[in-house]
Formats: C-alpha cells, sequence, structure tokens
C-alpha cells in the first residue's frame, strides 16, 4: 500500500508540474501579455515597464525557472491591478468556494441519494418516471441558466431569498442548489444503477430468504455496498464545483476563488489568473489522488495492479 | 414487512439535513469579512465655508448649454479674503436608513492618490473631495475644496484658496495647501497609474503662500486643469492627507484610507463590498442615509434582479439592459452626453502599413471621399439604431463628436445628417461606385458600451439593405482586439467605437485619443487636426477657442473618416427609495451618492433633505 500511494503521488507532482507548464505555455502563446494589460493609451515606455515587472523581458527558459520556483514555495507574484499578493487574496476567497462546493455536494447528496435508493426499490413506478426525468434536466440544464431563473422566481418574484452576495446564511441556498443540481442528477442515478446492481446479487436474495426485514436487506446490506462508488465519485464530483464555481460566483456575486478569477480575466490581471488556475488544478490533482487512495484502499485489486 | 421507502430514509434525510445546515451554517460564520476599521473620525467640530465662496466661482461660459469640468478657463475668479471658521450649519435631518449601491467593479480598490486608475472614483467619491466639483444644474465648476481659484498668464499658473471648513476624519486637522501639493505630487509620479499623470507632470512647481492657499506653476499652458480637479470624469484627483499617509506609511494608507468627505470608511471587503457611515457635523452637507454600502455585483442580470428585489438601491448598468429595465418596470434615471456612438472607418492611418488609400470614404478625390461618407451616413435609419441598440437612451443629434446641437461651437452646416436611401444610392453613384463593395466590421462589447456590437450589427444590415454592401461581421473580445486597435492594424475597415464624455468642448476628448502625437489614435490621424487641438489647448479665451473649434469641425466635417450616428445617455436603475439624486451632465458613472435625497445646492450652502 505504501508503494502504491508513493506512486500516486509522484504521479500527482508530475500532473502538476505539467499543468503549471501548459499554463505558463498557454499564457504566453495567446499573445503579448503586455498588451492585455496595459491601458489603451499606454505608451511604450510605460508598456517596457510592465514587461520588466513581469519580469518578461527575460529568456523564456529563464521565465519557466522562475516560475516553477516561485509556484513550489507558493509564491503566486502580486496583482496587477490590486498590487496585493496573489496567494493572500485566493486565501481570502477560497474558503467562500469550499463552502458553496460543500453546500452544494450537501445538497446532491441530500437529495440524489434518497431519490436515487427509492427509485431503485421501486424500479419502474411512476416516481421512478419522475426521478429520471428530474435527472436528466438536472444534467442537461446549464448551471447559469437555472441561476437566473432562481432569482427570477425565488429572489424577484416570490421575494424569499436574497438575489446574490453574501449578506445572509441564506445567502447561499441559491447558488449551491444552481451548483449542486447538475450533480444532484448524477449522484441520484449513480445511486439508483448501483442500487439495482446490488440489490440483485446473491447475498441480497439469500438474505431475503433468510427472511430479513426489507429495511434491514436495504440499509444493512445493499445500501453499505452500493455507496462505495457513490463516496468515491461524490470526492470527483467536489472537483467539478471548482469549475463550476467560476459561473455559479459570477451569477450570485458569490465572493469566492471563481469570481476572483473570473475578474481577473476582465481586468487582464494576468498574475492572478494563472496563481488561480494553477490551485484550481492543485486541487484537482489532490483530490483524485485521494480517490485513487481511496479505491486502493478499498479495493485491493486495484493497488495490486 | 414489506419496505417503506420513506420511512425507512428519515434517519438518512435527518443526517444529510444536519450536514446541510453545518454548511450553510459555517458560511455564516464566515461571512463576515475581517473588517477594515477606518480611524475613528475627529471628534473636533467641523466648520462651515464662507458664505461668499460662491459668490467667488468661475462665471459661467457664455452659452446657456450645460458646461462640464474645465470647459470655463477663460474666467477668472478674485480672490477674497480668508473667510473666519464657523461651526458647520445645523443639519435640518438626521440621518437614518442605508442605501445600497451595486456595481458591476470597484477598480483595483486601491485608497492610494495615483494608485488608483479610474473606475474607483465611483465608490471613492463618497469618502473623499476634490477642489473643485460640478454644478449638476449647469455643469459649470463650482468650489468644492477650493473656496476660490484663478488662472492666470493664459494658464501658466493656477492659484486656489481652500476652505476653513474641511476636517480629516481622524481629527488631523485642516486640509492644507500641503494636503494639495503633496496629492499632485503622487499624481505625478513616475509609478503613478492616474489617467490624468500627464497633466501634474506638466506643473513645474508649486508656492505655499499659507495654510490655505497654494499657487502651482505649469511649465505650459493647461487652460482646463480645472476639469481635472472637478470629480468629473476624469477627474478623480481628490486630496488626500499628507501628515496621515507620512505617518502610517503606504502600507497601511492604502487599507486604512483617511479622507475628508460626507461619509467615512468603515469597512473594505474587496471585492466584496465596501461600507460606508455619516459623518456628523459634515461642513458640506448631511446625508439622508446614515450609513452607505457599494456592492460589487459583476453580471448585469443579477445588478438587476437585485434592484428589483429590492436588495440594492442603486445600480449601475449600460443602455443595452435599458428594455430589460422598462420591461421589468425598473425606474432609469439618464444622463445625457454620456458618449457620442459613430463607426469609424479604417484603412487610413497614414502611418501604419495597413494604410490603403483606395478605401472608398479616402480616396486621394477629397470630395469623392466625402460624398461615399455622406452616403454611407445617409443610409443608416440612425433613430432606429437608438432605439434598437440603446433602448431609445440616446438621441441622433450629432454629426460630429460632441459637436451637440445648440452648443455655439456647432455651426448649422453640422446638423445631423438624416435617413434618405435613394439619396445615398444617388451619392454613392456620384463618387463613381456603380454599387457598395465588400468589407468588414468589428463588433467589440467595449468596457461600460457592450452596446457597440448591436450597433455594429444595426448599422451593417442597414448598409446591406440600403446600399446593396456585402459585410462580414468580426465579434471579437476587447481584450484580444485591444493589440491591433492601439496599433491601427486590424483587419476588417469599420468599428463602432462609443467616445467617452471627458469634458464640455470636443477638443478635450480628440486630445486624449487622436492627435498625432499622442500615444493612441482612435479616430483621425491628420496633422491640421493635431494643429487645432494643440492651438486649442493653448488658448485661455473661451470666445477664441469657440471660433477654433468651429473651423476644427469645417476641417473634420470634411475629412474626419467617422460616421457620428447619436448621443448616448448614461443610464442608472433606481429604486423606491431614491427620490432625488443630483448628478452632473454627461457623467455616466456613479456619483454624488451622498446627495442621494438631499435637494443639491453648491457647497458651502445648506443642503436640506427632500420632500
Amino acid at each position: 500500500m505504501t508503494r502504491y500511494i508513493a506512486l500516486r503521488f509522484l504521479q500527482a507532482i508530475i500532473s502538476l508540474l505539467v499543468v503549471m507548464t501548459i499554463v505558463f505555455m498557454l499564457s504566453r502563446l495567446s499573445g503579448d501579455p503586455v498588451q492585455l494589460l496595459a491601458d489603451i493609451s499606454a505608451s511604450e515606455e510605460q508598456m517596457e515597464a510592465i514587461r520588466r515587472d513581469l519580469g518578461l523581458d527575460r529568456p523564456l527558459a529563464v521565465q519557466w525557472v522562475n516560475y516553477v520556483r516561485d509556484m513550489l514555495v507558493f509564491d503566486l507574484g502580486e496583482s496587477v491591478t490590486s498590487r496585493q499578493p496573489v496567494r493572500e487574496l485566493i486565501w481570502q476567497r477560497l474558503p467562500n468556494t469550499l463552502q458553496l462546493g460543500f453546500a452544494a455536494m450537501a445538497i446532491s447528496i441530500f437529495i440524489g441519494l434518497p431519490i436515487g435508493i427509492y427509485a431503485a426499490v421501486h424500479r419502474g413506478s411512476r416516481l421512478d418516471g419522475v426521478a429520471r426525468l428530474f435527472a436528466v434536466l438536472g444534467q442537461s440544464m446549464p448551471s447559469f441558466w437555472l441561476g437566473v431563473l432562481l432569482i427570477l422566481i425565488f429572489a424577484v418574484i416570490l421575494g424569499v431569498l436574497p438575489p446574490g452576495g453574501k449578506e445572509s446564511p441564506t445567502s447561499i441556498i441559491l447558488p449551491a442548489f444552481s451548483m449542486g443540481y447538475l450533480t444532484t442528477a448524477a449522484i441520484m442515478r449513480l445511486t439508483r444503477s448501483s442500487m439495482l446492481d446490488v440489490l440483485n446479487a446473491e447475498y441480497i436474495k439469500l438474505a431475503r430468504i433468510k427472511g430479513l426485514s426489507e429495511t434491514k436487506v436495504i440499509w444493512k446490506h445493499a445500501l453499505k455496498n452500493s455507496l462505495i462508488p457513490v463516496i468515491t465519485f461524490s470526492v470527483v464530483l467536489f472537483t467539478l464545483f471548482l469549475g463550476a464555481a467560476v459561473v455559479t460566483e459570477t451569477v450570485f456575486s458569490w465572493p469566492g476563488l471563481g469570481s476572483l478569477i473570473l475578474d481577473g480575466v476582465r481586468t487582464r490581471d494576468y498574475p492572478l489568473i494563472q496563481g488561480g488556475v494553477v490551485v484550481f488544478s492543485a486541487i484537482y490533482i489532490l483530490a483524485n489522488l485521494l480517490v485513487d487512495i481511496l479505491y486502493g484502499y478499498l479495493d485491493p485489486r486495484i493497488r495490486l495492479a | 414487512m414489506r419496505f417503506t421507502g420513506v420511512k425507512a430514509l428519515i434517519p438518512l434525510l435527518l443526517a444529510l439535513a444536519l450536514a446541510l445546515v453545518a454548511a450553510c451554517g459555517g458560511a455564516a460564520a464566515t461571512s463576515a469579512p475581517a473588517p477594515t476599521t477606518a480611524p475613528q473620525p475627529t471628534a473636533a467640530p467641523t466648520q462651515a465655508p464662507a458664505p461668499q465662496a460662491t459668490a467667488t466661482a468661475m462665471p459661467s461660459a457664455p452659452t446657456s448649454a450645460p458646461a462640464a469640468g474645465g470647459s470655463t478657463p477663460a474666467a477668472t475668479a478674485r480672490p477674497q479674503p480668508t473667510a473666519t471658521a464657523a461651526p458647520a450649519p445645523a443639519a435640518s435631518h438626521t440621518p437614518t436608513g442605508e442605501l445600497r449601491v451595486a456595481m458591476a467593479t470597484f477598480g483595483n480598490e486601491r485608497w492610494l492618490p495615483g494608485a488608483s486608475a479610474g473606475a474607483e472614483a465611483t465608490a471613492f467619491h463618497s469618502i473623499l473631495e476634490n477642489l473643485l466639483t460640478r454644478n449638476p444644474e449647469t455643469g459649470d465648476n463650482i468650489g468644492e475644496l477650493a473656496e476660490f481659484w484663478e488662472i492666470r498668464d493664459g494658464g501658466l499658473t493656477w492659484e486656489f484658496r481652500l476652505r476653513e471648513g474641511p476636517q480629516w476624519h481622524n481629527g488631523n486637522g485642516p486640509v492644507t495647501a500641503d494636503d494639495v501639493q503633496f496629492s499632485f505630487e503622487r499624481y505625478a509620479a513616475e509609478n503613478s497609474s492616474n489617467a490624468r499623470a500627464g497633466v501634474f507632470r506638466k506643473i513645474g512647481g508649486y508656492r505655499i503662500v499659507d495654510s490655505q492657499t497654494i499657487i502651482v506653476d505649469f511649465n505650459e499652458p493647461e487652460i482646463l486643469f480645472g476639469g481635472d480637479l472637478n470629480s468629473g470624469i476624469p477627474g478623480t484627483q481628490y486630496i488626500y492627507p499628507k501628515n496621515y499617509i507620512e505617518q502610517v506609511g503606504d502600507e497601511t494608507a492604502d487599507v486604512e484610507p483617511v479622507a475628508s468627505g460626507p461619509y467615512r470608511l468603515v469597512n473594505h471587503d474587496r471585492g466584496v463590498r465596501i461600507d460606508f457611515e455619516a459623518v456628523p457635523g459634515h461642513w458640506k452637507l448631511t446625508p439622508a442615509f446614515a450609513n452607505m454600502s457599494f456592492l460589487k455585483t459583476v453580471e448585469n442580470s443579477t445588478r438587476v434582479a437585485q434592484l428589483r428585489a429590492g436588495s440594492v438601491d442603486i445600480i449601475g448598468i449600460g443602455v443595452d439592459f435599458a428594455n430589460e429595465l422598462k420591461a421589468g418596470g425598473v425606474q432609469i434615471k439618464s444622463v445625457p452626453g454620456f458618449a457620442t456612438v459613430g463607426i469609424t472607418l479604417g484603412g487610413q492611418w497614414a502611418t501604419k502599413e495597413t494604410y490603403d488609400p483606395s478605401v472608398p470614404w479616402a480616396q486621394p478625390d477629397a470630395e469623392k471621399a466625402l460624398k461615399v461618407r455622406q452616403a454611407l451616413a445617409l443610409a443608416i435609419d440612425k433613430e432606429a439604431v437608438v432605439d434598437v441598440a440603446l433602448g431609445g437612451l440616446g438621441r441622433a443629434n450629432v454629426s460630429l463628436p460632441f459637436y451637440f446641437q445648440g452648443e455655439p461651437w456647432t455651426l448649422p452646416e453640422f446638423e445631423p445628417i438624416g435617413y434618405d436611401p435613394d439619396e445615398a444610392r444617388r451619392l454613392l453613384a456620384e463618387a463613381g461606385h456603380e454599387g457598395c463593395w465588400e468589407f468588414t466590421i468589428n463588433l467589440v462589447p467595449w468596457p461600460g458600451r457592450a452596446f457597440l456590437p448591436a450597433v455594429g450589427e444595426a448599422v451593417a444590415t442597414q448598409w446591406e439593405a440600403n446600399l446593396g454592401c456585402r459585410i462580414t461581421r468580426r465579434p471579437l473580445d476587447r481584450a484580444v482586439f485591444a493589440t491591433d486597435f492601439r496599433e491601427r492594424t486590424y483587419p476588417g475597415v469599420a468599428v463602432p467605437y462609443a467616445m467617452p464624455f471627458v469634458g464640455r468642448e470636443p477638443w478635450q476628448l480628440l486630445r486624449l485619443n487622436s492627435h498625432i502625437d499622442g500615444p493612441v489614435m482612435l479616430a483621425y490621424e491628420d496633422r491640421t487636426f493635431s494643429d487645432y487641438l494643440d492651438e486649442l489647448g493653448a488658448t485661455a479665451d473661451f470666445d477664441r477657442r469657440v471660433i477654433l473649434m468651429q473651423e476644427m469641425g469645417r476641417h473634420m466635417y470634411s475629412q474626419l473618416p467617422r460616421i457620428e450616428l447619436a448621443e448616448v445617455f448614461g443610464i442608472f436603475g433606481i429604486g423606491e427609495n431614491v427620490k432625488t439624486w443630483a448628478t452632473a451632465p454627461g457623467n455616466g458613472f456613479i456619483h454624488n451618492t451622498a446627495y442621494v435625497n438631499l435637494n443639491w445646492a453648491p457647497p458651502g450652502q445648506p443642503v436640506t433633505l427632500a420632500e
């Protein structure tokens, strides 16, 4: 197991380095960042000063080495617009994104899991049909559109929830639901199919033949095993929230990392975009590492392979 | 026993409900940002401005049209004896409630002089003050911190005398001439990102006459300096406290600003919100609202929803959202003269590789080129463009940038070109063109002017329908287009662009964006034209400038490779809590928020609560 974890850890570090290099290359291949950073009326001297400030006047290889070195000690540079350390800006916003992510995940599990179980147990029923429709809608509806719709209904028409910002505890409900609906549908579908597989297994039939109550069969024997793929999938889902956060946080004016990165794009804050993308990627890679380790722990065949 | 799903799921539902509550509760617990607490305001009594202050303000320009900042420098105000400090007049009301303003950006959110590039003015203006301000009724410059001022030697010397009332919030004494010099020097510094740094760098020296009087000596005439100090656009050059910033250092002052305005900062959650509270007994006015918050809401639709839901009272928004606001029953406050929108015709930058003397609108035969441009202008139903692309919040009343009808420099011959497709086709034929040609129009949503692609689309459609042009639309992001725009190398030949208001006189903007020796060229590359701009910049006499602007207008009318379409209004969405709000002409950015629900009066005169 130790060797397996070490190997996965090494792979994660290599992945991170590759991502950092891609971010580095893309930001330079997409044109001269100085042209984007400088005001439309900036003179050549001002643009040269920006180039010097960002170290863009040095050879590319030197820039890359400096960039990786700084990233490894988590020195993400200074925001071009606010002059604040990017690391500090990210630390301020990351907790809000994580809160939103956890709330969205809680909603996904809270709604998706019971419906998935119910749909599996009552396969073919009218409610199962409704659940599948719910899942299809959830997976086909863009979250930004759903967000605007939720604002219109619950904030503007009904006036029961705030339309945006982070003003009160209830502010999180609409963005979390908007972000969580997609994954709610995914969890529901996964739970349903996994549960159906398990309910058809021989050991469940045996349990029923033995005369165990249906509640005991479902809760003690079926659910436990059917949840394994759901739990591991949930970790991956959480990383999806990070991507979805850019849109959702913007629509709901939620002060998280996603909206910070989008701000960086709007203001052409090159170090901020770079830092934000690397942090997102690092979280994604770490989450996948966690899933790999979890899989290896739960299923010895994987680590032996 | 048959399994009953709902019953069996209760424990799981409860557990998950707890998890959700924990997640939401966590959010609540950390939602309060670490406050950036400003130093406590002084308990020292503030002093009223001298009553004669407004009587010494510069007289209006010889026109009844609204004047913009800095447009009346020809007149001089005579310095008066220093006013005796007096207690602030008792307020007619007690501030109550909260005013909430939602806007798309706070800019770079820096509170140091020279560190902010312009967008910060909107939120900053509530706590900071300027030497001058603009009369919302006439647009003329009037004194704010300055009691009176004088321009001498054809713009080489400016003298300002400060009021004795204004105090810094932290009890660090009155606003003085030293503070003015300190702020100006910061604006001129090499690392200054202030939009008007170039003007401040022309200052050759300062003379502090006494604690309230400063004389500014320029190296070359600067006749419209007042326009850079009037809280307008781009007059965001506020006065900062020298002693405070030097005592605490830049790092602290950048996050804990001290100012002199009618509100003081109580919390700044970067990128999220800024909270202010009213300063009791302020020299200028007592706000109607005890608290004021600026919320950053990037998404336009969300801002509209916030207003409709009553979460905020004022939103900044563009005319591209006018129809949505109207449909939602939102009250719109419009500010005329925010910008003029037109189509810049490319291919004619003589100093660039992309120069193409054969483009129909700039061929060597100037008469034929003029006919082509007139034909293109006649083929556009500008009223329809205003209705469709600007939500009706504009006026098709210009043929040259900022040459509005009724201004003294707008000659009758500059009257707006109407809509006449038949005449357009006839002129095109006269210019030697059997039909229209094939070209590209670049559709770029410029910051604050997201309506531009819609304008371009409307124009392209009409050129196709009325003249038979074959037009390729090229939608582009501003960031992608910026390089081409700056270098004047953009493929395609036409681009809709709205020139924003910076001052009442048209040359004030053109000097910034179209001077042949300037860093950027957005409208017209021409030596004669630039010579006019230079001469205007050195002419202190208003009447003489009017004549020069008329002459320049004739030159532009015959040569300018641009088709001016309409005046664009700046708009704000306002909620039920906003009864009155005095805004300055042409200023389409949120400003004067301290005056919401107050009857406007010049600084120094009693400001009362609106009924």
